[in-house]
């Protein structure tokens, strides 16, 4: 039984969150599946894949992540089941990854594979795996963790891929408090956790409330510790003392009844069927999040009233563009889009600075940024191509105008420094490269204008602040200002008029903040933000259609958009609450307006589709909360 | 002076490596273009117990640290009951591969990986309750300049 016993046929990538460089990488393996029955693991991969993403926080998360399948053709069928464990049926099966019941020679319930095989067809086929699993064709109960999380087609043992997830991508230690089970030969002998704090999230054996890990998480009446296992010669026998979902120290965690706690009462991490508990959620959302697409897929732009000019990037990683001209949508509705050419690492940006100019920004293959313009009824210096303008060119640029004939564009480059390019009448400036202008960003930057002569840029500093520094009256601001936070993603930032700037950025909790300068200072002063409410994944999108109106948007966890407005006087449907715009988004929304009383709300839905739902003064369309209209095309990001 | 002055993005490294009992040997390394966040949890969890990562520059600093779990692993977890805890079985032998992926940044120079304190309660009597002062044993240091390692253990 060796790798002779089979052949890797191929790998398909078949949940698509974007570039394999910025994504989780889960890869699906299959032993046990003669070539013809490929088509079954294709299934029970299908099957597996979706327990996975409806599974929290998996479910919120899921652009984020990139699936492939593994096509792994056995000689024979199944999993070799050893006589040595009672009921093995003594079968010996010759398979590619070596899958064996009994895999200790005492429990059956032990399906193991060959760990470094199934590394080695993991690494070959996706360079960048971050977790690995072997679906067996066997529908006997059984599993294994480790390395790689080993799963036969038993359907309760997806939880057990899950809990195996948690240790060998997210680093959750067990949650149980038994080392052989509970009341088993051996469970007396762990009684008592040995001194010094395990490295994991999920478990302590801290219980000041000032230190914990997981203090955040638990509210100022919970009692610390939780519970107390009062017998440690074996595990805890008392129901849960608080609500399910309560957070705060309960005895008997790590493979052992006492001195070490876990935060919930249950977790996957403990018994399989029950769901992460909050601090392991909490864990799977700070290594995912940052994976989130940073920017929304779609920039839209509109010149003037009745147009709308879109660009994604689109198949084979080039710019595609479509617009609407006030009657109908160019090249067509739901059909092609209009090829730009280009290779493009991640969205491009648009910006137009009047009626019929566009300027478009995307970072090319060599991570320098590529400029092309349309103006004079053509595009410059063709339909498909770009100009460089140089640098390297870490994530996406930002790009505004202040009127027709200005563009200026930001990028993040070496060192996460802020740098500067501006065209005035299709003149670069610095004619030399880009002007440095500092700090330290680990987001995108953002920039807005309220008129001629005057810049905002927004950066997210090193500490999650957020960080402004301003241009006006021909300088720049001597350095960057902090204006606080705890913030994670990207901000979005709108003025309505002269004198007037409004952010907005995710908090902690995935709550959306927000802080304005109304011409004299900012508020709330300092570093202090308003909560705005929404349980945010990814990041907002902010327009403005006149002075004293605000429209913000934002995929929530059910992958739904959400809206909620300024009208001058409050915030509606409530300062916490949020309109549900349905959808299903796979990336953050766009929106733009055209005049008061419009807005135009784009996202990329699960098929890579870009869907469309505006406002016309008094109706969403093509309804509130129900379809949006398909707009086409195959975006990437 | 532009961003051309600073680094590109670099990707990262993946490192596989071979163990037997308590000797780990390196097998590979790959670049691979994949950008990775820090690890927020590895940088508070510093003087934790535990098995670490470090990437580390030429005189030393560390410029990044992750987490890894269960490194080399002395059981494994059985399923006996779908409905209820899994239990952990020793492993007679302990030995097998493993990788894992770090980050190519501008200074680094070499990763090692760590062991803080002995985890166990061999260990745990040895260590006074609340002595954080754990002792770092590194297992192996891998040097991340250079050509790309195909394989071969010693």
């Amino acid at each position: 039984m060796t790798t002779a016993d089979g052949a890797v046929l191929g790998a398909t990538k078949i949940v698509d969150g974007g570039s394999s460089a910025l994504r989780w990488e889960l890869v699906i393996m299959g032993d046990g599946f003669r070539r013809g029955e490929l088509g079954r693991f294709e299934a029970e991969t299908r099957r597996v894949v979706e327990a996975v993403l409806r599974t929290p926080p998996y479910d919120e998360l899921r652009a984020a992540i990139n699936v492939y399948r593994v096509d792994v053709a056995s000689t024979d069928s199944g999993a070799t089941d050893p006589v040595d464990c009672a009921g093995g049926s003594g079968a010996v099966k010759r398979t590619y990854f070596d899958a064996t019941f009994c895999g200790d020679r005492r429990n059956r319930r032990l399906l193991v594979v060959d760990e470094a095989t199934a590394q080695t067809v993991a690494a070959e086929k996706v360079p960048g795996w971050d977790a690995a699993m072997v679906i067996v064709n066997s529908t006997v109960y059984g599993g294994s963790g480790g390395k790689v999380a080993v799963l036969s087609l038993a359907p309760e043992a997806v939880d057990l891929a899950l809990h195996e997830f948690g240790h060998s991508a997210f680093q959750l230690a067990d949650e149980y408090e038994s080392l052989s089970g509970c009341g088993r030969p051996g469970d007396a002998d762990h009684a008592v956790h040995p001194p010094g704090e395990p490295p994991e999230p999920n478990v302590t054996v801290n219980t000041d409330r000032a230190t914990l890990k997981w203090r955040q998480l638990v509210a100022p009446t919970t009692p610390l510790p939780t519970s107390r296992n009062a017998n440690c010669r074996q595990c805890d026998q008392q129901d849960s003392p608080q609500p399910p979902g309560t957070v705060g120290l309960y005895e008997g965690a790590d493979c052992y009844h006492c001195g070490a706690y876990r935060p919930e009462f249950d977790c996957k991490m403990r018994t399989l069927p029950a769901p992460y508990c909050a601090v392991c959620r909490r864990r799977v959302r700070q290594t995912l999040t940052p994976l989130l697409p940073p920017v929304p897929p779609v920039a839209a732009t509109a010149w003037g009233p009745r147009r709308l000019d879109l660009f994604v990037s689109g198949g084979g990683q080039a710019c595609h563009h479509k617009w609407f001209d006030g009657s109908a949508w160019g090249p067509s509705l739901d059909g092609a889009w209009q090829g730009q050419g280009g290779i493009l690492l991640g969205p491009p940006e648009a910006v137009s600075g009047g009626p019929r100019r566009l300027d478009v920004f995307a970072v090319g293959s060599d991570h320098a940024l590529y400029h092309k313009a349309f103006g004079n009824g053509g595009w410059a210096p063709s339909l498909t191509g770009w100009r460089r303008l140089g640098g390297v060119v870490q994530g996406q640029p930002e790009a505004v105008s202040w009127g027709p004939g200005r563009v200026d564009v930001f990028v993040v480059g070496g060192h996460r420094a802020l740098y500067h390019r501006w065209s005035d009448d299709g003149r670069w400036q610095p004619a030399s490269g880009f002007e440095r202008l500092g700090g330290v960003a680990i987001s995108q930057p953002h920039a807005v204008t309220w008129g001629p002569g005057r810049l905002d840029l927004f950066v997210v500093g090193g500490d999650r602040a957020l960080y402004h520094r301003s241009f006006d009256d021909g300088g720049w601001q001597p350095s960057f200002k902090r204006l606080g936070g705890e913030l994670s993603g990207e901000p979005a930032v709108v003025s309505w008029g002269s004198g007037r700037l409004d952010v907005f950025a995710v908090g902690p909790g995935q709550v959306l903040l927000h802080k304005f300068w109304d011409g004299a200072g900012w508020q709330p002063p300092q570093t202090g933000w308003e909560p705005l409410g929404g349980a945010l994944v990814g990041s907002p999108a902010a327009v403005s259609w006149e002075p004293g109106r605000l429209d913000v948007f934002h995929v929530g966890r059910d992958r739904a958009v959400y809206h909620k407005w300024f009208d001058g006087s409050a915030w509606k449907p409530s300062t916490d609450g949020w309109r549900r715009l349905g959808g299903q988004a796979v990336g953050a929304v766009s929106a733009v307006s055209w005049e008061p009383g419009r807005l135009d709300v784009f996202h990329v839905g699960g098929d890579r589709a870009v869907y469309h739902k505006w406002f016309d003064g008094s109706a969403w369309g093509p309804s509130l909360d129900g379809a949006w209209r398909r707009l086409g095309g195959s975006a990437e990001f | 002076m532009g961003p051309s002055t600073g680094p590109a993005p670099r990707g990262a490294v993946r490192l596989t490596f071979r163990y037997e009992g308590d000797q780990v040997w390196l097998v590979s390394r790959r670049r691979v273009d994949k950008l990775l966040p820090p690890d927020e949890e590895a940088q508070q969890a510093a003087e934790r117990q535990g098995f670490f990562a470090e990437v580390r520059s030429a005189d030393g600093r560390v410029l990044d640290r992750r987490l890894l779990h269960d490194l080399v692993p002395r059981d494994r977890e059985v399923f006996a009951d779908p409905e209820g805890s899994p239990v952990r079985v020793p492993v007679e032998r302990p030995a097998g591969i493993f990788s894992l992926l770090v980050p190519e940044l501008e200074e680094s120079d070499h990763v090692a990986l760590v062991e803080r304190g002995p985890y166990g309660q061999a260990a745990a009597d040895a260590l006074d309750v609340g002595d954080r002062r754990v002792a770092a044993n590194e297992l192996i240091r891998v040097p991340l300049r250079g050509e790309e390692h195909p394989g071969a253990a010693p």
